[in-house]
Protein backbone atom coordinates (compact mmCIF):
# COMPACT_ATOMS: atom_id res chain seq x y z
CA UNK A 1 0.00 0.00 0.00
CA UNK A 2 1.40 3.38 -0.96
CA UNK A 3 1.76 6.34 1.36
CA UNK A 4 -1.05 8.09 -0.47
CA UNK A 5 -3.34 5.08 -0.02
CA UNK A 6 -2.50 4.82 3.68
CA UNK A 7 -3.33 8.48 4.27
CA UNK A 8 -6.55 8.13 2.29
CA UNK A 9 -7.46 5.11 4.43
CA UNK A 10 -6.85 7.07 7.63
CA UNK A 11 -8.69 10.12 6.33
CA UNK A 12 -11.32 9.13 3.73
CA UNK A 13 -12.57 12.71 3.54
CA UNK A 14 -9.39 13.85 1.81
CA UNK A 15 -9.72 14.47 -1.91
CA UNK A 16 -7.24 14.43 -4.76
CA UNK A 17 -7.16 18.21 -4.60
CA UNK A 18 -5.66 18.03 -1.12
CA UNK A 19 -2.54 16.39 -2.58
CA UNK A 20 -1.99 18.64 -5.59
CA UNK A 21 1.41 20.37 -5.32
CA UNK A 22 1.41 24.13 -4.67
CA UNK A 23 -2.38 24.34 -4.25
CA UNK A 24 -3.21 21.40 -1.97
CA UNK A 25 -2.95 21.12 1.80
CA UNK A 26 -0.69 18.06 1.80
CA UNK A 27 2.42 17.42 -0.25
CA UNK A 28 3.92 13.98 -0.62
CA UNK A 29 7.40 13.76 -2.05
CA UNK A 30 10.03 11.32 -3.22
CA UNK A 31 13.54 12.69 -3.80
CA UNK A 32 14.60 9.64 -5.84
CA UNK A 33 17.52 9.20 -3.43
CA UNK A 34 16.49 5.77 -2.21
CA UNK A 35 14.60 7.00 0.85
CA UNK A 36 11.13 6.55 -0.61
CA UNK A 37 7.93 8.56 -0.32
CA UNK A 38 7.44 10.92 2.60
CA UNK A 39 5.17 13.70 3.82
CA UNK A 40 6.95 16.91 2.85
CA UNK A 41 4.24 19.31 3.95
CA UNK A 42 1.07 18.91 5.98
CA UNK A 43 -1.03 22.06 6.15
CA UNK A 44 -4.51 20.61 6.42
CA UNK A 45 -6.69 22.95 8.50
CA UNK A 46 -8.52 20.26 10.50
CA UNK A 47 -6.84 16.88 10.10
CA UNK A 48 -3.68 16.17 12.06
CA UNK A 49 -0.57 14.86 10.36
CA UNK A 50 -0.55 11.09 10.92
CA UNK A 51 2.21 9.63 13.01
CA UNK A 52 4.51 6.95 11.65
CA UNK A 53 2.83 4.51 14.00
CA UNK A 54 -0.57 5.30 12.50
CA UNK A 55 0.78 4.87 8.98
CA UNK A 56 2.46 1.59 9.87
CA UNK A 57 -0.79 0.36 11.36
CA UNK A 58 -2.78 0.74 8.14
CA UNK A 59 -3.34 -2.60 6.45
CA UNK B 1 51.03 56.30 -36.16
CA UNK B 2 52.86 53.84 -33.95
CA UNK B 3 52.22 50.16 -33.34
CA UNK B 4 52.52 48.59 -29.88
CA UNK B 5 53.27 44.88 -29.86
CA UNK B 6 52.99 42.93 -26.63
CA UNK B 7 51.81 39.56 -25.39
CA UNK B 8 50.19 41.09 -22.31
CA UNK B 9 48.55 44.37 -21.46
CA UNK B 10 47.57 45.12 -17.89
CA UNK B 11 44.65 47.47 -17.36
CA UNK B 12 44.76 49.08 -13.94
CA UNK B 13 47.50 49.53 -11.38
CA UNK B 14 45.56 49.09 -8.16
CA UNK B 15 47.43 47.64 -5.20
CA UNK B 16 44.80 44.90 -5.05
CA UNK B 17 45.49 42.62 -8.00
CA UNK B 18 41.86 41.54 -8.37
CA UNK B 19 40.92 45.13 -9.17
CA UNK B 20 43.05 44.97 -12.32
CA UNK B 21 42.57 43.21 -15.63
CA UNK B 22 44.98 41.73 -18.12
CA UNK B 23 44.46 41.22 -21.84
CA UNK B 24 46.88 38.64 -23.13
CA UNK B 25 47.86 36.04 -25.66
CA UNK B 26 48.21 32.54 -24.17
CA UNK B 27 51.70 31.12 -23.67
CA UNK B 28 51.11 28.90 -26.67
CA UNK B 29 49.30 31.08 -29.19
CA UNK B 30 46.09 29.46 -30.40
CA UNK B 31 44.30 32.26 -32.18
CA UNK B 32 42.56 33.51 -29.07
CA UNK B 33 42.74 36.69 -27.03
CA UNK B 34 42.35 36.06 -23.32
CA UNK B 35 40.92 38.37 -20.69
CA UNK B 36 41.86 37.78 -17.11
CA UNK B 37 41.36 39.28 -13.67
CA UNK B 38 44.60 40.19 -11.94
CA UNK B 39 47.98 41.59 -12.77
CA UNK B 40 49.88 40.66 -15.90
CA UNK B 41 52.17 38.28 -14.05
CA UNK B 42 49.31 36.01 -12.93
CA UNK B 43 45.89 36.69 -14.48
CA UNK B 44 42.91 34.40 -13.91
CA UNK B 45 41.09 33.88 -17.17
CA UNK B 46 37.45 34.95 -17.27
CA UNK B 47 36.92 34.67 -21.00
CA UNK B 48 38.40 34.76 -24.45
CA UNK B 49 37.76 36.04 -27.92
CA UNK B 50 38.20 33.65 -30.79
CA UNK B 51 37.23 33.76 -34.44
CA UNK B 52 33.58 33.18 -33.50
CA UNK B 53 33.34 35.92 -30.88
CA UNK B 54 33.39 35.98 -27.08
CA UNK B 55 33.46 32.81 -25.05
CA UNK B 56 33.26 33.05 -21.25
CA UNK B 57 35.54 30.74 -19.29
CA UNK B 58 32.57 29.57 -17.22
CA UNK B 59 29.26 29.15 -19.02
CA UNK B 60 27.09 26.73 -17.07
CA UNK B 61 24.70 24.72 -19.19
CA UNK B 62 23.38 21.19 -19.00
CA UNK B 63 21.01 18.82 -20.72
CA UNK B 64 19.92 15.67 -18.90
CA UNK B 65 17.53 12.85 -19.61
CA UNK B 66 16.47 9.42 -18.27
CA UNK B 67 17.67 6.14 -19.71
CA UNK B 68 14.83 4.04 -18.34
CA UNK B 69 11.14 4.29 -17.69
CA UNK B 70 10.36 5.48 -14.15
CA UNK B 71 7.50 4.23 -12.03
CA UNK B 72 5.99 6.75 -9.62
CA UNK B 73 3.72 6.43 -6.63
CA UNK B 74 0.39 8.03 -7.36
CA UNK B 75 -0.04 11.56 -5.99
CA UNK B 76 3.60 11.85 -4.91
CA UNK B 77 5.77 14.61 -6.35
CA UNK B 78 8.77 12.53 -7.41
CA UNK B 79 12.14 13.79 -8.58
CA UNK B 80 12.65 12.65 -12.15
CA UNK B 81 15.56 10.23 -12.50
CA UNK B 82 17.81 11.95 -15.03
CA UNK B 83 20.74 9.57 -15.11
CA UNK B 84 22.26 10.57 -18.45
CA UNK B 85 23.66 13.83 -19.73
CA UNK B 86 23.80 15.16 -23.24
CA UNK B 87 26.21 17.81 -21.95
CA UNK B 88 27.18 19.44 -18.67
CA UNK B 89 29.70 22.19 -19.29
CA UNK B 90 30.67 22.77 -15.67
CA UNK B 91 29.98 19.33 -14.20
CA UNK B 92 27.38 20.77 -11.86
CA UNK B 93 24.51 18.42 -12.71
CA UNK B 94 24.36 15.34 -10.50
CA UNK B 95 23.06 12.44 -12.56
CA UNK B 96 23.12 9.97 -9.66
CA UNK B 97 20.69 9.01 -6.90
CA UNK B 98 23.07 10.19 -4.16
CA UNK B 99 24.33 13.59 -3.08
CA UNK B 100 27.62 14.34 -4.86
CA UNK B 101 29.80 17.34 -3.94
CA UNK B 102 26.85 18.78 -2.05
CA UNK B 103 24.55 18.47 -5.06
CA UNK B 104 21.36 16.50 -4.27
CA UNK B 105 20.28 13.60 -6.45
CA UNK B 106 19.41 14.51 -10.04
CA UNK B 107 19.88 18.22 -9.39
CA UNK B 108 21.76 21.16 -10.88
CA UNK B 109 23.75 23.41 -8.53
CA UNK B 110 25.76 25.97 -10.49
CA UNK B 111 28.87 27.61 -9.09
CA UNK B 112 28.19 30.90 -10.85
CA UNK B 113 25.59 33.28 -9.40
CA UNK B 114 23.08 34.60 -11.87
CA UNK B 115 19.85 34.17 -13.74
CA UNK B 116 19.18 30.78 -15.25
CA UNK B 117 16.60 29.58 -17.73
CA UNK B 118 15.28 26.03 -17.41
CA UNK B 119 13.09 24.12 -19.79
CA UNK B 120 11.67 20.63 -19.77
CA UNK B 121 9.33 18.16 -21.27
CA UNK B 122 8.16 15.15 -19.28
CA UNK B 123 6.30 12.28 -20.89
CA UNK B 124 3.97 9.94 -19.08
CA UNK B 125 3.39 6.31 -20.02
CA UNK B 126 1.23 5.67 -23.06
CA UNK B 127 -1.08 3.17 -21.39
CA UNK B 128 -1.72 5.23 -18.27
CA UNK B 129 -4.65 7.57 -18.10
CA UNK B 130 -4.17 10.15 -15.38
CA UNK B 131 -6.58 12.71 -14.06
CA UNK B 132 -3.71 15.01 -13.13
CA UNK B 133 -0.22 15.32 -14.55
CA UNK B 134 1.91 18.08 -13.05
CA UNK B 135 5.50 18.99 -13.81
CA UNK B 136 7.43 20.92 -11.17
CA UNK B 137 10.71 22.74 -11.58
CA UNK B 138 11.88 23.10 -7.99
CA UNK B 139 14.32 25.55 -6.46
CA UNK B 140 15.94 24.23 -3.30
CA UNK B 141 13.38 21.45 -3.10
CA UNK B 142 10.41 23.80 -3.16
CA UNK B 143 7.87 23.61 -5.94
CA UNK B 144 7.79 27.30 -6.78
CA UNK B 145 6.06 26.69 -10.07
CA UNK B 146 3.75 23.91 -11.20
CA UNK B 147 2.83 23.17 -14.78
CA UNK B 148 -0.55 21.61 -14.26
CA UNK B 149 -2.17 19.49 -16.96
CA UNK B 150 -5.55 18.11 -15.98
CA UNK B 151 -7.45 15.15 -17.38
CA UNK B 152 -4.64 14.04 -19.64
CA UNK B 153 -3.77 10.64 -20.96
CA UNK B 154 -0.51 10.24 -22.83
CA UNK B 155 1.16 13.60 -22.84
CA UNK B 156 4.53 15.30 -23.20
CA UNK B 157 4.21 18.05 -20.59
CA UNK B 158 6.33 21.14 -21.16
CA UNK B 159 7.55 23.68 -18.67
CA UNK B 160 9.96 26.59 -18.56
CA UNK B 161 11.05 28.96 -15.82
CA UNK B 162 13.64 31.59 -14.94
CA UNK B 163 15.37 31.39 -11.57
CA UNK B 164 18.02 33.40 -9.78
CA UNK B 165 20.59 31.05 -8.26
CA UNK B 166 23.25 32.21 -5.79
CA UNK B 167 26.11 30.16 -7.24
CA UNK B 168 26.83 28.33 -4.00
CA UNK B 169 23.90 26.57 -2.31
CA UNK B 170 20.89 27.05 -4.61
CA UNK B 171 19.90 24.04 -6.66
CA UNK B 172 17.17 23.11 -9.09
CA UNK B 173 15.59 19.81 -9.92
CA UNK B 174 12.65 18.41 -11.81
CA UNK B 175 9.79 16.44 -10.37
CA UNK B 176 6.55 15.02 -11.64
CA UNK B 177 3.22 14.35 -10.00
CA UNK B 178 0.84 11.90 -11.58
CA UNK B 179 -2.51 10.92 -10.14
CA UNK B 180 -2.97 7.45 -11.59
CA UNK B 181 -3.07 3.85 -10.44
CA UNK B 182 0.13 2.99 -12.30
CA UNK B 183 2.09 6.13 -12.98
CA UNK B 184 5.10 5.93 -15.28
CA UNK B 185 7.36 8.38 -17.05
CA UNK B 186 8.88 7.66 -20.41
CA UNK B 187 12.60 7.70 -20.95
CA UNK B 188 13.61 8.61 -24.48
CA UNK B 189 15.44 11.92 -24.69
CA UNK B 190 12.95 12.99 -27.33
CA UNK B 191 10.17 12.76 -24.73
CA UNK B 192 11.66 13.54 -21.32
CA UNK B 193 14.51 15.96 -20.77
CA UNK B 194 15.64 18.78 -18.50
CA UNK B 195 17.88 21.58 -19.67
CA UNK B 196 19.23 24.80 -18.22
CA UNK B 197 21.73 27.52 -18.91
CA UNK B 198 23.04 30.79 -17.51
CA UNK B 199 21.46 33.84 -19.08
CA UNK B 200 23.24 36.54 -17.12
CA UNK B 201 25.67 36.59 -14.24
CA UNK B 202 24.56 38.45 -11.12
Amino acid sequence: MTLYEKIKTLYPSLTEEDFVPTTGTIMLQNDSDGNGDYIKEWNHPTLAKPTQEQLDGVQ
Amino acid sequence: MSTVKSKKLQVGTDATATNNFTIYQPATPDGTLRIGVGNADNPTEVGQFNANGYKPATAPAFSAYPTAQQTLSSAVATVVVLDAEEFDTTSRFNNTGSTVNGIPAYSFMPNVAGYYMFSTTVSNEVSVSSSRFIVLINKNGVANRAFDYQNTGTFNAPGTILYYLNGSTDYVNLSAYVAATTAKLNSPFSQTRFQGFLIQQA
